[in-house]
């Protein structure tokens, strides 16, 4: 998959998540920049992009990644 | 699997169990699981028990502060009892289940002759906890 076609399955999760139709990511996006993203709802965005995109994060990957533009290179290693 | 207790997240431990007695649950003594950074408790109603949880220090990382912070006291995880702990963990795993909390000792069940216990969650079910009785090694 492209950064693009990645960004585009992703926003959806990240609106259904976080109950937002307005939000927007990118690379530099970081938790403090989202309403309500606290390590509850980190493993929720993270066992929902696992089952949307049919990976599995290491568990010390998803605890550590420090932005969404490292989500996403995450996700293009396995797809 | 079988239930073994359902997980309270409590402010004031003090205050809940004594509003759980007026319920008809029996509690055993409380255990403070500094690693955990909680304090526990667990009633036993007939064939029904809880585990009440609350935070021993807040300014400290706990999951059950950010549950308190977004729901207040209520039920927030079921604890079911498994035989092989890390055989179901694989199992659970390769269903899509998240390692929340890798497995570790509970002090909790220190009690009732030691566990470990692991926290999972599912993007359709939520938190679960998986203890194994007797069991102390082979941390994950």
């Amino acid at each position: 998959m492209t950064r693009e076609e990645v960004y585009a399955k992703l926003l959806p999760v990240f609106k259904d998540i976080f109950d937002d139709r307005r939000i927007k990511i990118d690379d530099s996006t970081v938790s403090t920049d989202i309403v309500g993203w606290d390590r509850l709802m980190h493993i929720q965005l993270i066992a929902a992009i696992q089952d949307e995109f049919a990976i599995r994060f290491a568990v010390e990957d998803a605890a550590n990644m420090k932005n969404v533009g490292e989500l996403v290179d995450l996700i293009m290693k396995q797809c | 699997m079988i239930v073994d207790h359902i997980g309270y997240a409590v402010r004031d431990i003090d205050r809940a169990r004594t509003e759980f007695e007026g319920l008809g649950y029996t509690f055993e003594e409380s255990v403070f699981d500094v690693d955990r950074n909680v304090c526990i408790q667990f009633g036993n109603n007939g064939e029904y028990r809880v585990e009440l949880i609350s935070v021993m220090d807040r300014e400290k990382e706990a999951p059950v502060v950010d549950v308190l912070k977004k729901n207040g006291p209520t039920p927030y995880h079921i604890c079911y009892r498994s035989s092989d702990l890390a055989t179901d963990i694989e199992k659970l795993k390769k269903k899509n289940w998240i390692v929340m909390i890798p497995r570790a000792r509970a002090l909790a069940f220190d009690r009732s002759g030691g566990g470990s216990v692991v926290f999972l969650y599912h993007r359709y079910v939520g938190m679960i906890e998986l203890v194994e009785m007797g069991s102390l090694g082979d941390m994950d």
